[in-house]
């Protein structure tokens, strides 16, 4: 799969189809992969692939001028189309190399939690596939593995047990905007918990601001978030970020029954609307 | 025994807890806003528990703004615009609509009583559904009782 990989990637740089590849090359820890961009076809011979490469590198699309080609999984193919849909980056300068994606594992050697449910193991968009030699489609799933059972156990809790859950996950954020940063649809030139007239959100860690803060964010990507889990793997004090994401796309789901980065045609759901949305909570 | 608290400190412990509510009432100011307007000029008596603020369409009111009020104290939060097809700006209020029925459940998910945040449609001749809603929303909202989410905290000055 990897021989595949270099082969198509060699090609691209080869016909000057793109400038550079993003993709991903070994680190000197066994239990992660870094980031890499390549320019020249020599280079191809860092190009790896495992279970491992975890990092969504549609974050790095907008910020490299040019034709570029870019190693994808379904999950990142995703962010892509997203970011297509809010015209940030254009079809025809971009060369997905898409992947077959098997199970993603952490620094642990655990399956992560968002490939249990994963619906797109082959993405839904490429210009090249790479194809492994087991299938996804052969991958047991569990009962316990449905889309949102990650949120059931909160949505269970009353209003006041689930302040006390969030506020004590607040507590901890120490504001490094590290879930900003990794975001692939987090990009503001101005981001509003930057501007001081006015000041929206105090800057400082505390428990005000910290929760202004995520309430803003997840808001903000309601609707856009295609679940790449990335903001709560790099999050440094373990907020568990995802089930915030998550619950706007569920609501979002079965309200406006939008699932985001499947269509890139499609209006983003909160920029869009129906004379028949729901309104039975308006007096 | 010797009391030792300031005269200052003193009036504030014997001082009564804040009985009645505070709501922010975000109108459009072409309908919810004149419709206010109306209720009072027609002499309806409603409670006085509402804080108005006007903006341009319903759609200006950013979900932000709720979430800051709450945080700033108020009990509740009122957000009131034109009743579907009728919006000044013909689509302002349809995405309101999406916006809020979407940030109420996150509000609702982050643990805040759902009685805390109401939307209604009052058109700019409904002076009297204005005093109807503002005395269901202030009783809604008083059954919630008064916001305490950061009370107890001493760090923040946000």
């Amino acid at each position: 799969m990897v021989e595949q990989l270099r082969q198509k990637a060699k090609e691209l740089l080869k016909n000057k189809e793109v400038e550079v590849i993003i993709g991903y090359q070994k680190s000197n820890n066994n239990s992660f992969t870094t980031p890499c961009f390549i320019e020249s076809e020599d280079g191809v011979d860092r190009l790896t692939w495992d279970e491992h490469c975890v990092y969504n590198l549609s974050l790095y699309l907008k910020e490299v001028k040019g034709k570029v080609g870019v190693v994808a999984k379904g999950c990142d193919v995703k962010s892509i189309v997203a970011l297509m849909q809010e015209n940030q980056i254009e079809r025809d300068r971009v060369k997905i190399i898409g992947l077959e994606c098997q199970m993603q594992v952490d620094e642990k050697g655990q399956v992560l939690e968002k490939c249990r449910t994963c619906q797109v193991h082959i993405p839904g968009m490429y210009d090249e596939l790479v194809r492994s030699k087991t299938s996804a489609s052969k991958i047991e799933s569990k009962e316990s593995d449905k889309e949102y059972s990650v949120l059931e156990e909160l949505e269970a809790k009353s209003t006041s047990e689930r302040w006390q859950f969030w506020q004590r996950q607040f507590e901890k954020c120490i504001r490094c905007y590290a879930c900003r940063q990794v975001c692939p649809l987090c990009y503001c030139s101005e981001c509003i918990t930057e501007k001081s007239v006015p000041q929206w959100i105090f800057p400082s860690p505390s428990l005000k601001g910290n929760t202004t803060w995520n309430i803003v964010r997840a808001f903000h990507l309601a609707g856009r978030c295609i679940d790449c889990g990335e903001c709560e793997r790099v999050c440094p004090v373990n907020i568990p970020l995802r089930r915030l994401n998550k619950k706007m796309e569920k609501e979002i789901q079965t309200m406006f029954n939008y699932v985001p980065g499947l269509d890139s045609k499609k209006k983003p759901p909160l920029v869009d609307f129906r004379v028949d949305d729901p309104q039975e909570f308006i007096r | 025994m010797k009391d030792n608290r300031s005269i200052k400190e003193r009036d504030l412990g014997s001082k009564p807890a804040r009985e009645k509510v505070k709501i922010a009432a975000f109108l459009c100011k072409w309908c919810s806003y004149a419709g206010a307007d109306l209720a009072g000029g027609s002499r309806k008596k409603y409670p006085p528990n509402v804080i108005v603020i006007r903006t341009p369409c319903s759609a200006r009111t950013n979900p932000l703004f709720v979430w800051k009020s709450l945080e700033k104290g108020l009990d509740g939060v009122l957000v009131s615009g034109c009743h579907p097809g009728e919006c000044h700006y013909s689509e302002g209020n349809y995405h309101t609509r999406r916006n809020f029925a979407v940030f109420r459940k996150l509000l609702e998910y982050i643990g805040i009583e759902p009685e805390r945040f109401h939307m209604s449609w009052v058109s700019a001749a409904e002076g009297d559904k204005w005093a109807e809603v503002v005395k269901d929303v202030v009783k809604v909202v008083e059954s919630a009782g008064p916001n305490t989410y950061f009370s107890k905290k001493k760090e923040d000055n946000g």
